[in-house]
């Protein structure tokens, strides 16, 4: 609480506007964002998001690396869904390169993608249900997660910033040990989202709290290029998985939950139903897994076969080649997917060179924190929270 | 297609007793289920071979390390976590380390050295507890990075799994039998002849 | 659909003409890129937001492309979104080192204020008509661009922050000197 700046006069009684900040250590702002709030009351009149205490040059050192290398920089720009992150970047410089990525690479990427939604989401449930004073959820949340990343780690070999996507496929097909027990954890995941509404979806405290708070029509959203989950509330069925199927996502079966009202409560129920949808397509992408190679033969941008570069000097060359000097040809690309948190694009400009002239990352988290000033204006302080919550952004991403 | 989602409150819910009882009964019942935590330093994980841990290097028969030098991993490395002096030595290999260092509070452990190394010479350990107290422990060098191959047997084995791609590939026989010997002098020796590898990555390997 | 993707291309390319522009190739990617100059920015947007065979209505996003050397330098790239048609289009104008700025599209898309400041942000190019146009993400005392090309990756240590031996950065009180050198080295 700091200063007082100016005087609003009432009749013989005043009110003065107080600025009041919010974060960047408070635990509902989700990472390091301050909200400096300017309050006449308890109603908010005005709120200014101060951004950029996370800002690691992300897209200047994507200048400096080679293609390859900027992997390693996307998993940690929304750190809660690291592999859409690869997968959208590598499918940009796909493009460019014009490489083929086989189906199966394709059902992988599907699996991981929607492995990554759903531990977005669960971290979303567990934080606004806390935020507004629930914490069992929190637990409930974690404990699936946990069981997820148990398996992802055995896949990837890591919990979390995986690095397991690569230009023309995925590092490793999935074994089938693995696909079964990952099969039978999305098939008894939606039980677990049952389990979750069971506590907060019918919780008058939570209901009172979230419902008409924070409303957004389809226009507004739009206009403030709000995507994913968030514009989905306010009833408008846009999801890129549909509307531009991407990695095969036309093969799957699964419906967009849209909400009525666009308020707290309609972003809360998508995403709860969004995880069931995952789930879904979770299954059906582990059942239908085509056969085939998990990494497209394409000797100009996929490392070569380890044990021919042990034994060939065209493959020793080639790996040389490939990890110094990947060349992809002069253009551009904005490869758009559906995240977690919305539309996740990322424009990559090359000028032919080992380096990429440009990246730049529409991230969803930064987009949707244009939302913030529109929608709390006029509420009451303890809106903020649940709004700011409901919002879902990654500080990551969003300062990049 | 579209699901429209929309909620009203029951009349029970309405009273809040419904979600009450529901969350009592529900918080009890899991006094009853598996406990999903772990007690961690006293419960060790089990890595499985597929793991990233820190990165090491791997150590020959005759106690040298297998690593020519030649570089790649310090290129690759997105976090420039690895320096490497090269020397000459005596051995059939030509080039080796003379000295190796990674800084392991650079390391994102993110494996691409692994994949970059054309002479299986460096490869994610096992190991995930990394605890020094000083900056300077945490450069580790050559000697510290050696370890024995027998220890990284798990991991070595899932390499040879996972980027040994085209092993069961028939086209690949012809050519892997046409030149015999194991990897370690692979640098210095041109492989199959030139006509037959360009007629292989015509169509894409 | 393809037919009325196709002639909304054409209604794209007509309007890019019109507002003094001209279709791009198509990029990689396929999109419908149009070329304007910044005088027609605004109504060339404005009148793909409105115009009822194209309803470009969700903005996705404004950024810039610093092509040093070539004149003019700065590229200011958007990118917008028609649910009707399921296409993207990218909108490209261009402005020079000497003449940095172009106009805001705060009045057609609200979305772009935060995404427009970060572009000033980053590079340096103001935005007319724009409500707010501070720094973003870096500090508000910072001096540079840092997504300029001849801006170097290890950065430039703030001239009125300065750095206690060891201790955080902080901002310089007034009178203080600043210690020549210190923090600019990274470990």
């Amino acid at each position: 609480m700091t200063s007082q700046t100016s005087t609003v006069p009432q009749g013989d009684l005043r009110t003065e506007v107080m600025t009041l900040n919010m974060g960047p250590q408070h635990p509902s702002t989700h990472g390091v964002l301050q909200v400096v709030l300017k309050l006449d009351g308890e109603v908010v009149i005005d709120l200014e998001p101060e951004i950029g205490y996370l800002h690691r040059g992300k897209e200047k050192h994507a200048e400096h690396m080679t293609y390859q290398q900027w992997f390693a920089m996307t998993d940690r720009l929304d750190y809660l869904s690291p592999l859409q992150n690869e997968i959208c970047y590598a499918m940009a410089v796909e493009q460019l390169c014009g490489i083929e990525v086989p189906e199966k690479a394709q059902a992988t990427r599907v699996v991981l993608a929607e492995c990554m939604r759903l531990t977005a989401h669960l971290i979303y449930y567990a934080c606004v249900a806390l935020e507004i004073g629930a914490v069992t959820p929190y637990f409930l949340a974690f404990r699936e997660r946990e069981d997820l990343f148990d398996l992802l780690d055995e896949l990837t070999g890591l919990r979390t910033n995986q690095e397991f996507v690569r230009f023309g496929g995925v590092k490793a097909e999935i074994p089938a040990d693995l696909a079964r027990r990952l099969k039978e954890w999305a098939d008894r995941f939606p039980s677990c989202v049952d389990e979750y509404e069971l506590l907060i979806t019918g919780n008058r405290i939570w209901y009172d709290r979230a419902r008409n708070i924070g409303v957004l029509n389809t226009a507004q959203a739009l206009a403030l290029g709000l995507t994913g989950p968030n514009l989905r509330a306010t009833g408008c069925a846009h999801d890129l998985r549909k509307a531009e199927p991407y990695c095969g996502y036309e093969k799957y079966d699964f419906e967009i939950p849209v909400g009525t009202v666009g308020d707290v409560y309609d972003r809360y129920l998508v995403r709860m139903e969004e995880m069931r949808q995952s789930a879904r397509i979770i299954s059906q992408a582990l059942a239908a897994m085509p056969a085939g190679e998990h990494i497209a033969r394409d000797y100009r941008h996929v490392l070569p076969p380890k044990d021919r570069v042990y034994r060939s000097m065209e493959e020793l060359i080639y790996q040389f080649k490939i990890v110094t000097d990947m060349r992809p040809p002069r253009g551009e690309v904005y490869q758009a997917i559906e995240a977690g948190k919305g539309e996740l694009g990322m424009y990559v400009i090359s000028d032919g060179g080992p380096r990429p002239y440009r990246v730049h990352v529409r991230a969803p988290s930064f987009a949707n924190m244009i939302a913030l000033k529109p929608i709390c204006v006029g509420r009451l302080i303890s809106d903020v929270v649940p709004i700011v919550g409901s919002i879902d952004f990654v500080m990551g991403e969003c300062d990049r | 297609m579209v699901l429209v989602k929309d909620r009203k409150l029951s009349f029970g819910e309405r009273c809040y007793v419904k979600s009450i009882v529901a969350g009592l009964l529900y918080t009890f019942s899991n006094l009853f289920k598996r406990k999903v935590t772990r007690c961690y330093p006293e419960q060790k994980l089990a890595p499985g071979p597929s793991f990233h841990g820190v990165p090491v290097l791997v150590k020959d028969a005759d106690g040298h390390p297998k690593c020519v030098a030649c570089g790649l991993c310090e290129y690759v490395c997105p976090s420039r976590a690895i320096r490497i002096v090269a020397t000459e030595t005596e051995r059939p290999i030509e080039r080796m380390p003379k000295t190796f260092e990674i800084n392991m509070l650079r390391c994102i452990e993110c494996g691409y050295c692994e994949e970059a190394c054309p002479e299986e010479a460096i490869v994610m350990s096992q190991q995930y507890e990394l605890v020094a107290s000083s900056r300077g422990e945490m450069r580790w060098d050559l000697n510290r990075l050696l370890t024995a191959e027998a220890a990284l047997g798990p991991r070595l084995g899932y390499i040879r799994k996972t980027f040994h791609r085209f092993q069961a590939d028939p086209r690949a026989e012809g050519t892997a039998r046409a030149v015999p010997g194991k990897g370690g002098t692979g640098a210095g020796k041109p492989g199959a002849s030139q006509a037959s590898a360009l007629a292989r990555y015509r169509d894409g390997y | 659909m393809s037919a009325a993707r196709e002639a909304a291309v054409q209604r794209l390319h007509d309007l890019a003409v019109a507002a003094g522009g001209a279709p791009l190739p198509a990029a990689n990617d396929g999109l419908t890129a149009l070329s304007v100059p910044r005088e027609g920015l605004l109504g060339l947007l404005a009148s793909l937001r409105d115009d009822p065979q194209l309803g470009f209505r969700l903005f996705l996003d404004v950024t810039a492309v610093d092509w040093s050397g070539s004149e003019p330098r700065f590229e200011v790239v958007y990118h917008v979104y028609s649910l009707d048609l399921r296409m993207r289009v990218r909108v490209k104008t261009r402005c020079s080192e000497r003449d940095l700025h172009v106009p805001s599209i705060v009045t057609v898309y609200p979305g772009a204020e935060y995404f427009e400041r970060e572009v000033f942000d980053m590079f340096g190019i103001a935005f007319d008509g724009h409500p707010d146009l501070r720094r973003i993400l870096m500090p508000e005392e910072y001096e540079h661009h840092p997504l300029r090309k001849d801006f170097p990756r290890e950065g430039i240590e703030p001239e009125k922050v300065y750095r206690l031996r060891g201790g955080p950065m902080m901002p310089r009180p007034p009178g203080a000197e600043a210690i020549p050198g210190a923090g600019s080295t990274t470990p």
